[in-house]
């Protein structure tokens, strides 16, 4: 294959990874309102017309005339090049773990104010890792391992901060931060407010946040929800090394408060980085979305662990024909409401998911924003996937359903056509008689069904796990199934209808 | 300006260090200009009760009448650069540490010329320039927080002290004693805070002390005098 062909490939390939170099624009359709999405003969032809130039000088005056601006098509394939580039050239590969480790490394290495304080973080060399060695190459001076009093050192690391040092406070989990959480609010978010800018507190305040595997109720809690609503805080919620890397960066050189959300279970991811990531000055801006799969017929937006599974669940759809955009929130607060509202614009459906619990969450604040601001582009109501209204449990079946799995997701996973059908022609179909809502997967609903008709049969006809005849007399539905929340069985004529003309909650009476 | 020596009304006791000395060196223009701020911060103090009295002050309003020596003594025995915190009781730590009294009425009545631009109230007085990190509303807060000044100034081994002033009601919430309760190791002093010139020696024995050998407590007896 001549190297023409095999560039004209890879940049075919590339233009729809996962991960853009930050310094690139990405698409933004109200910038650009009658571009159309680039299909993969349309690129080629495209870079076609350079083919006959390229060589290692011209990719960098090709770089150059992206800059320029030619129009849409020009910076797409400028995107395409640039990753293509470092695509060929073997990208490297980083954990967050070492991601975050070699960010704060940094950071202190640069600032002399900067330290690192907290449960565990020195000679232990941090309770998952990402401080390791730092207490080595700093000292104690730098690196304090605090007592367990989470009341305390945050209060100590806010008090440094108004004196102009730049602590960087690790809480075990975020869990902990409750201790805290008065610090956090009270004396950090609201002092720039309250002293009308006369102290400024720039602090970080990091650790894992969310379900981790089988810790139970009280290890498990998402709080992005809970310091995303408080004005004066900054929450930022990495997925990849590169995100983990550029937003610790930016939220340590930060003058203002900043909770940190990681998680532990991408610790020990290794993701694809960038030359441009590795750098020491790197950083990525707080407040910036970042769209990490494009696409046109419906946009998820996500954070955190969730990305991950969005992008999977993206491919799943590909399968089916359906294109899928994924959206990495990055910063909960300040949240990227134009990134958002302009890919609602252009897909005009919205899916939000989150781990935490649905009432009041993340994905609550996103659909409201795009209720005020993007209503009439909308074809179907807003679905937010997030966790189970219920602690978090033990056991690794219940914990998996209490949480978003691939399959956990009907709505995502049905094909366009079956979307169509009305509701009550669905339920019908798989054997549902209305005592379930559509937010339990179909595969726990069999297994609820099997494990009904089994404990009939040993104990006689009466079965153990389905409400009783009082309760579901009483229509109390939700004692024994939390997560499953009653539905507005009402009238629903006055719902919007779908662009096809079908209704997506069935409003007659079956 | 030719220096008086004049020895305290009530010896200072203290707990796992020396007691200071009870002849305090001042002089007729110090002890002048002590009247003169703590006959205003009680001025001022009468006022604000009656202004919140009449609802021209909303919300909190706690008042530091009584406490008056306090706030000079202290100011007298140390710098603009070493850093006070305190609690919600604040009006007159923040006219100690050089704030105006026109910018205090307008802070608490919520006025744009308040110190903290309307936005703070009374319980959230501050002034960077001298050192002073308010006015915090949560009892007890204001205990972690200056640890944390004084983590600071060590960190950047500076020869200042940080001075944290809290109540018997902090004296009992959760922060304060998780960090002091573990063995009996942080020397105290009890002083007579109605004395402002004891109040004078004994703050500058604790700076010394803490600069030295690390934190002390303080215990100031004040009450109120109506």
């Amino acid at each position: 294959m001549s190297q023409q062909s095999r560039l004209m490939e890879d940049v075919s390939n590339a233009v729809f990874t996962v991960s853009t170099p930050p310094d690139v624009e990405l698409y933004s359709p109200s910038k650009y309102p009658f571009a159309q999405a680039l299909s993969r003969r349309r690129l080629l032809l495209l870079f076609s017309e350079y083919a006959g130039a390229v060589d290692q000088k011209m990719w960098g005056i090709l770089r150059q005339r992206g800059i320029d601006g030619g129009g849409l098509s020009l910076r797409r394939t400028r995107s395409a090049l640039v990753s293509a580039r470092s695509y060929a050239a073997g990208s490297k590969e980083m954990t967050v773990r070492d991601a975050l480790n070699s960010a704060i490394d940094e950071e202190m290495s640069a600032d002399p104010k900067v330290f690192v304080m907290g449960e565990e973080v020195g000679q232990y060399q941090g309770a998952y890792k990402i401080t390791k060695g730092l207490l080595e190459k700093y000292g104690p001076e730098r690196v304090y391992d605090t007592p367990i009093t989470e009341a305390g050192f945050t209060g100590i690391g806010v008090g440094a901060a108004y004196a102009g040092l730049k602590p960087v406070v690790e809480f075990m989990t975020f869990n902990f931060s409750m201790q805290a959480i008065d610090h956090i609010i009270n004396s950090a978010a609201k002092s720039n407010y309250m002293s009308a800018g006369q102290i400024n507190v720039p602090i970080v305040f990091r650790g894992p946040n969310g379900a981790a595997a089988g810790v139970g109720a009280q290890h498990s809690q998402c709080y992005a929800a809970w310091y995303a609503s408080v004005p004066g805080l900054k929450v930022l919620a990495p997925y990849s090394a590169e995100d983990a890397r550029g937003l610790l960066k930016a939220a340590i050189r930060d003058p203002d408060p900043v909770v940190f959300l990681e998680n532990e279970l991408l610790y020990g991811e290794s993701f694809p980085i960038s030359e441009e990531a590795l750098d020491s000055s790197f950083c990525l801006p707080i407040g910036k979305a970042k769209i990490e799969r494009e696409g046109k017929d419906v946009t998820i937006v996500t954070f955190s662990k969730m990305v991950g599974f969005a992008l999977k669940a993206a491919e799943k759809l590909a399968e089916e024909g359906i294109s899928a955009e994924v959206i990495n929130l990055r910063s909960i607060r300040p949240l990227d409401r134009e990134t958002i509202n302009a890919s609602v614009r252009k897909t005009s459906r919205l899916v939000t998911v989150e781990e935490g619990f649905p009432q009041h969450g993340v994905c609550a604040e996103i659909c409201a924003s795009v209720v005020e601001e993007s209503f009439s582009y909308l074809d179907a109501p807003v679905e937010r996937i997030a966790g189970a209204d219920v602690p978090m449990p033990y056991a690794a079946n219940l914990e998996r359903l209490a949480l978003p799995q691939m399959r956990n997701s009907p709505k995502m996973k049905k094909p366009l056509r079956e979307r169509k059908k009305k509701a009550s022609e669905v339920r019908k179909e798989r054997g549902l008689n209305g005592e379930t809502s559509g937010s339990v997967d179909r595969q726990t609903e069999k297994k609820l069904g099997e494990s009904r008709s089994r404990h009939g049969a040993r104990r006689g006809g009466k079965s153990r796990t389905a409400p009783s005849r009082r309760s579901r007399a009483a229509g109390v539905r939700s004692q024994l199934y939390p997560s499953r929340r009653p539905r507005y069985t009402g009238d629903k004529s006055h719902r919007k209808k779908s662009a096809t003309g079908t209704s997506f909650i069935s409003s007659s009476s079956s | 300006t030719t220096p008086i020596t004049i020895e305290t009304a009530v010896p200072f006791e203290s707990h796992l260090c020396d007691a200071p000395s009870r002849s305090v060196e001042t002089s007729s223009s110090e002890i002048l200009s002590f009247f003169r701020d703590m006959a205003r911060m009680r001025r001022m103090e009468i006022a604000a009760d009656s202004l919140y009295k009449s609802k021209l002050i909303r919300g909190f309003c706690h008042l530091y009448d009584g406490q008056e020596a306090l706030a000079v003594g202290m100011e007298a025995a140390i710098t603009r650069k070493d850093a006070i915190i305190t609690s919600y009781r604040d009006h007159c730590t923040f006219l100690g540490r050089g704030g105006e009294l026109v910018d205090a009425f307008s802070e608490l009545m919520g006025r744009k010329r308040g110190c903290s631009n309307g936005k703070g109230g009374s319980m959230h007085f501050y002034k960077k320039d001298a050192c002073f990190y308010g006015g915090h509303g949560i009892v007890g807060a204001q205990i972690p927080l200056g640890c944390g000044l004084a983590f600071a100034q060590k960190y950047s081994k500076e020869e200042f002290v940080t001075f944290t002033l809290y109540g018997d009601g902090a004296a009992n919430q959760g922060q304060f004693p998780a960090y002091f309760k573990r063995g009996d190791y942080v020397p105290g002093l009890k002083v007579d805070g109605m004395d402002a010139l004891a109040v004078k020696q004994a703050c500058k024995f604790a700076k010394e002390h803490a600069l030295k050998n690390g934190p002390i407590v303080s215990l100031f007896n004040a009450f109120i005098k109506f």
